[in-house]
């Protein structure tokens, strides 16, 4: 049934006039303080700052690079698991276990989640038992605060998200596409790189844009698992704002990476667009 | 012979790949089960495997009003922002799926842009316009910045069970007699009702364990429990904190089963 | 006076005409079927009556009553709907009870109504389920049961059977058939399936390109269409095209042979329409026509057999012979005369 434009009024104005005052308008105020100082007057001594030196392109690479890492990690993890649950288990219960595990971690804080890895990462943590126990090493290794544990951190947050994009579109995908490639001499293998993996591309660029963006941004994790030896963009913002209470750096500093964010996101999808996959 | 050999290789490879889809699940769940074995430990340290079982830990953290307090106010986060974000959302999806309005699809992605904002950013703002508005680091500034986090939840969920909607049932309803507001009540409200769950669902756990837009809005003595956690666990840990850890995941698995009971667990990946 | 009466409705989509000014009367107690292929106008114009289509001009009267600007639910018409569109969330019982509630009747009577309707339609023993756990067929008559426990003045259905597979959809035909005469509603009835439409209206709407073609009887509408369009549509035809000579009789196109058949002179392009089954092979009765052919090809079907067949002018021609056995009548390539009693052909002139 089509609504008339006044009810669509009455039940999207209240909806909007919140959007505006508790999510547009702030974006504008962080905007509008990235070009000020203290004084209130018109500046560009932040962007001047944060574009200026060094340390914070350093900060910004890293961080981008600590997103594409998660990215291409979580897509490598969470593809074969989003296979085996849509397309290859079965049994319904065994499926429901499945989707527990996936959901709970997804379902439970970042920062208990990390709070889980320095267990398992630290010097007489499950890990470093475990390789000593087989051998592997003769000492236990400094596992915390390092790249290691970071990166690790950053997939067992983002894996989630990765799984369910890519398992909602294997899941519709139509079975006997797979059929007719296997009854037209494929074999299981050439059936998924000629048939499965093209046509579960848009789930893989849902995973990645949202695990991308979402990881670009992630402070929580960051924070616990570095043990503050490693700086990413958003303790930049959060030391600004709350730390050194310079919120015009800070909000330069969210605008920068804001603006990377959105660039390489709309650069991603221009070159998808323009290279449809070939089977 | 070739078939045959082919369909060995079929057959290890369907192998390898449970293999690994299990690996990847134990992946998954380890540290959730390592922080709830080792809150049950004796030892005053956090050790794992756990020694001996104890729920100390546990009458430790309930006792103390300052992790009590904080539950509570991550439980009225939680339902206060789900229930706002319920009368916004749904309202807000109707219009957006049913209207034909000029500008309807910009209206859609402005209301599902939080999801893909850094939420980080989203809590700076916050914290500026509950500035500005007189009243920052409150619970009214929290529940203002959770309402716009969750929001794309239900707006999404709903407009997801409008797609699949088949237009005939309303017209069924109507022209069995029903007026629209009956129709809208008894029909379509009653077919949409899983997604909106959903959303509500997703609504209430984005808001439990948010961390990012609450940390920016909030002062060190009431802070919800995923902020309370995290100043913790910076600087010390022990098998308090874990026993706490585990209270929230068990809190998750809750959400999880009440997920699967209402909804299904295979409607999270929307199945068509 | 008429119980719907459907005055000079029309209807356009952007620039697309769907309803080109239909005019048509329905009376009390009807089974009226609307014919026609997809794109006809024959949905729209159901949608109207029941008000979910609202027209740009014309009027539709339900019992006297000008219908031009009341909702569906305040409508004394109820639908089948094409996929039945049952409540998924709602039991058999709740579903056909859906109607009475709205329409004010006491709580106490609605079991009873609920009952007879499922009675009616034989699902009584379904009443706790949910429609999906019911088969094609037993939704249809949970869809049935529902549009009647409102008691409409008028049912519309739009193609009901549509989804059924053909056997169900045979025995379906027939139910629907005395249904109606058990019930004395008014059906109004879409379908695109000419043969569904022959089996239980008692009268055809030919519906074309957002007009009517034709209204008729079964009989009627078979035996003596008024176009070429109607003749082509129901059954099949074999429509020959011919000439007109300067008095008027005609001739068939590029034979140069007369036929004992006179239209008015200066008729454009006019056709003579003979059914396959009217067509004989062998010479014909007397005052009848006769005419060389050339057998093309030979199809046996069962209880008949097919012959296709060429004219000297190249026109092609179906011939249905019925009763002949296997291997009896010509073969492909025979020089055969065939023919049909003068009576057996139809003059069509649009």
């Amino acid at each position: 049934m089509r609504i008339t434009r006044f009810w669509a009024a009455i039940l999207l104005g209240i909806p909007l006039i919140y959007l505006v005052v508790f999510f547009v308008t702030p974006l504008c105020m962080v905007l509008a303080d990235s070009f000020s100082n203290k004084a209130g007057e018109l500046t560009f001594e932040n962007y001047a700052t944060v574009l200026g030196d060094i340390y914070y392109w350093e900060v910004l690479g890293y961080t981008l690079w600590l997103a594409l890492v998660t990215c291409v990690a979580t897509l490598l993890l969470g593809y074969p698991l989003a296979y085996y649950l849509t397309l290859v288990e079965r049994r319904a219960f065994v499926k429901r276990l499945c989707f527990i595990l996936i959901l709970m971690p997804l379902f439970t804080s970042s920062i208990v989640r990390s709070f889980g890895w320095l267990v398992l990462l630290g010097r007489e943590g499950l890990i470093n038992d475990g390789l000593l126990m087989l051998g592997i090493i003769g000492r236990p290794l400094r596992l915390l605060s390092t790249q290691t544990a970071i990166i690790v951190g950053m997939i067992y947050v983002m894996l989630p998200f990765m799984v369910l994009a890519i398992a909602s579109v294997l899941q519709n995908l139509n079975p006997s596409l797979r059929e007719a490639a296997r009854d037209l001499g494929a074999s299981a293998f050439s059936t998924f790189l000629r048939v499965t993996l093209p046509l579960s591309v848009p789930g893989i660029v849902a995973g990645t844009l949202i695990v991308f963006t979402l990881s670009i941004s992630s402070y929580v994790t960051p924070r616990i698992m570095s043990g503050g030896r490693s700086v990413v963009s958003s303790m930049l913002i959060y030391d600004q704002f709350l730390l050194v209470f310079n919120p015009f750096l800070g909000s330069a500093i969210a605008v920068v990476l804001l603006v990377t964010c959105f660039v390489l996101i709309i650069a991603y999808t221009l070159i998808l667009e323009r290279k449809p996959v070939r089977s | 012979m070739g078939g045959l050999f082919e369909k060995l290789g079929d057959r290890a490879g369907i192998l390898a790949l449970s293999l690994l889809a299990w690996a990847v699940l134990v992946f998954l769940i380890l540290p959730l089960f390592v922080v709830i074995a080792i809150s049950f430990t004796t030892t005053e340290f956090l050790a794992f495997p756990p020694v001996g079982f104890t729920l100390r830990w546990y009458q430790r953290f309930l006792a103390d009003p300052s992790y009590v307090d904080s539950i509570l106010l991550s439980a009225r986060l939680a339902f206060g922002s789900t229930l706002i974000g319920f009368l916004l959302g749904v309202p807000a999806a109707l219009a957006l799926k049913r209207s034909t309005m000029p500008g309807i699809n910009f209206l859609a992605s402005l209301f599902l842009s939080p999801l893909i904002l850094p939420a980080i950013i989203i809590g700076v703002g916050v914290l500026q316009i509950t500035t500005a508005l007189d009243f920052p680091r409150s619970f009214a500034a929290m529940l203002a910045g959770h309402v716009v986090i969750i929001l794309p939840y239900i707006v999404r969920t709903t407009l997801a069970s409008l797609e699949g909607f088949d237009a005939s049932l309303e017209e069924a309803a109507r022209d069995l007699g029903a007026s629209g507001l009956v129709t809208f009540l008894h029909v379509t409200l009653p077919t949409i009702k899983p997604g909106i769950i959903a959303g509500c669902l997703f609504g209430l756990i984005m808001s439990w364990i948010d961390v990012e837009v609450s940390i920016f809005n909030t002062v060190i003595a009431t802070s919800p429990i995923p902020v309370k956690v995290f100043n913790y666990v910076q600087y010390s840990v022990d098998p308090m904190i874990a026993a706490v850890s585990a209270g929230t995941i068990y809190i998750a698995f809750i959400f999880v089963f009440l997920l699967d009971r209402l909804v299904g667990l295979e409607k999270v990946t929307g199945r068509k | 006076m008429p119980l719907i009466a459907i005055d000079r409705v029309t209807k356009s989509y952007g620039s697309l005409k769907v309803l080109k000014g239909v005019s048509l009367d329905v009376e009390e107690g009807e089974f009226v079927a609307l014919l026609g292929p997809s794109g006809c106008g024959k949905t729209t114009l159901l949608r109207a009556i029941a008000g979910f289509v609202d027209t740009d001009g014309g009027d539709i009267r339900i019992a006297g009553r000008s219908m031009t600007g009341v909702p569906p639910n305040r409508r004394p018409v109820n639908m089948v709907f094409q996929n039945y569109a049952l409540f998924p969330h709602l039991s058999v019982r709740d579903n056909v009870a859906f109607g009475p509630r709205r329409s004010g009747v006491a709580s106490g009577e609605v079991a009873g109504i609920v009952d007879g309707a499922l009675a009616t339609v034989g699902m009584s023993a379904y009443a706790d389920r949910l429609p999906q756990q019911l088969s094609g067929g037993q939704q249809q008559r949970v869809a049935l049961a529902r549009a009647i426990a409102n008691k409409p003045k008028v049912l519309l259905l739009d193609e009901p059977l549509g989804a059924l597979d053909l056997k169900l959809r045979k025995r379906m035909q027939m139910e629907l058939k005395h249904l109606q005469q058990k019930l004395g509603i008014t059906f109004l009835f879409v379908t695109h399936d000419q043969e569904e439409a022959l089996v239980m209206a008692d009268r055809i709407v030919v519906m074309h390109d957002g007009a009517i073609a034709q209204i008729g009887s079964g009989e009627d509408i078979y035996a003596r269409p008024q176009s070429r369009y109607v003749a082509d549509f129901i059954g099949e035809a074999n429509i020959l095209r011919c000439a007109v000579a300067a008095d008027g009789s005609l001739r068939l196109a590029g034979e140069g042979i007369d036929l004992p058949y006179r239209v008015a002179p200066g008729t454009a392009e006019p056709a003579l329409l003979v059914r396959p089954e009217e067509v004989r092979v062998g010479a014909a009765a007397q005052g009848g026509v006769e005419l060389a052919a050339t057998v093309m090809d030979r199809v046996f079907v069962g209880n008949a057999t097919r012959i296709f067949a060429r004219l000297g002018s190249g026109q092609e021609i179906v011939i249905h012979q019925t009763g002949t056995g296997e291997g009896a009548g010509p073969s492909e390539g025979d020089a055969i005369r065939i023919g049909w009693a003068h009576d057996a052909a139809r003059v069509l002139t649009s």
